[in-house]
């Protein structure tokens, strides 16, 4: 397909236009308002369906064949909050707590980008390794822990940090993802058969009216990118694109499929917005919350559901096809 | 009705702190307490540079204590939280039925 065709038929699709559409009622003030426990819900779902259906091609696929990617998934999310934290440091002149903070951010994930990556993997037709979602878990913490690793060497500091990595690891979305790959495993695919009425075929449904709720949420944060300065603006797109095309070429190396390869690069590319707020916040609370959720949520979110998408896919192609993009 | 003075503390904060403020009034003395989720618009413990404004989901916990264990609370809160969080907290003298409830 050519490669302004693919941008187009993303930007057409329900879930980019659905995410838009919710930008667009919160700067024309509209009372459209998600409750929060439907918000809670419709994430449940989406975290719990993706581990169960995860798990359920888990079962059928052998450790040799996901061993790899595994290392490979955990290897890229243990080296990205590296270089992050020496380019904001070295060149942002961000401080430590916030260089470490917005370096757990761009090393974890985020489940929302990888889902609708999955999405539009199966909507251009390209097959993915159905043990993709046990990397998102896999890929979540070890960038967390490596940032508050740097962020105690580099500095005082004042947060609680030994307690943190316990509580992202019964966090909801590890509790989610993790529980629903071990249920998918246990079951088999038989087992998923009987449950995907529910959580397979309305998937798509749920996943284009959580991201109208994150239209909303990540145009409220628009107004503070004036706040956040243009070097942080641009990191927070640079580092996704550069992220991606790494991981991108380690999963073509290791040999995942086109799908696959491109799935992977939007998880090495993705910023968390949900896991590693919540533990930044509370180990590094001196690190300002304005400038790691603006970037992950008002920027790289949107930049990588938008543009980044089939941007990643045409990358894999060409890694595909033998040459470097 | 007979009715006692009590302390009525009332702490808004980010949501992400519940779990653990919930913890620490229980040590510090407090029997019960009730927490609202809701939103809210304020601004964060520090604003030297950047963004420092935040609107967004938030938590209230209201509890009614003697009045050295509403210091010892503002006293914690003070020291633990208000440099870097959203935490605010206010105080409020309220009338009991039953006050053993609160010892």
């Amino acid at each position: 397909m050519e490669g302004l065709e693919i941008v187009r038929q993303n930007l057409l699709s329900p879930m980019v236009l659905a995410f838009v559409l919710g930008a667009v009622a919160t700067f024309v003030r509209s009372d459209l308002r998600f409750p929060e426990p439907v918000y809670q819900l419709l994430s449940i779902y989406l975290l719990f369906s993706i581990g169960l259906k995860g798990g359920a091609s888990l079962a059928t696929a052998s450790l040799a064949e996901v061993a790899l990617p595994a290392l490979a998934g955990i290897g890229i999310g243990t080296a990205i909050p590296i270089w992050c934290y020496a380019i904001l440091r070295r060149f942002g002149g961000f401080s430590v707590a916030d260089s470490a903070a917005l370096a757990a951010h761009y090393g974890s994930v985020s489940a929302v980008t990888f889902i609708a990556a999955l999405a539009y993997a199966a909507a251009v037709g390209a097959p993915t390794e159905g043990f993709l979602p046990a990397l998102l878990a896999l890929m979540e913490v070890p960038a967390i822990a490596v940032a508050l690793v740097i962020a105690q060497h580099a500095g005082p500091g004042s947060g609680r940090r030994s307690e943190v990595l316990a509580e992202v690891l019964s966090g909801k979305s590890m509790v989610l993802l993790g529980g629903g790959l071990a249920i998918g495993w246990l079951g088999g695919e038989n087992g998923f058969a009987r449950v995907a009425p529910f959580f397979s075929d309305p998937f798509q449904g749920v996943l284009t009216l959580f991201l109208l709720e994150m239209g909303m949420v990540a145009a409220r944060r628009i107004v503070d990118l004036r706040e956040v300065g243009s070097f942080l603006v641009a990191f927070a797109i640079a580092m996704p694109l550069a992220n991606g095309v790494i991981g991108i070429a380690l999963a073509s190396a290791i040999g995942l499929s086109v799908g696959g390869a491109m799935v992977f690069g939007v998880l090495a590319a993705s910023a968390s917005y949900i896991a590693a707020p919540a533990a930044v916040r509370i180990a590094l609370p001196e690190a300002n919350p304005g400038y790691y959720l603006t970037a992950s949520l008002a920027i790289t979110f949107p930049f990588n559901l938008i543009v980044g998408l089939p941007v990643y896919f045409a990358i894999a192609e060409r890694f595909a096809s033998g040459g470097a993009p | 009705m007979k009715t006692t003075e009590l302390r009525l503390v009332t702490i808004l904060a980010e949501p992400e702190l519940a779990t653990r403020l919930v913890d620490e009034i229980r040590a510090l003395g407090a029997r019960g307490y009730s927490l609202v989720e809701g939103r809210a618009e304020w601004q964060r413990g520090r604003g030297d540079h950047g963004p420092s404004d935040w609107n967004g989901p938030n938590v209230r916990i209201d509890t009614v204590v003697r009045s050295e264990v509403s210091d010892a609370i503002l006293e914690h809160l003070a020291s633990t939280y208000f440099e870097h969080y959203a935490v605010f907290a206010y105080v409020s003298t309220v009338f009991v039925a039953r006050p053993d409830r609160y010892r």
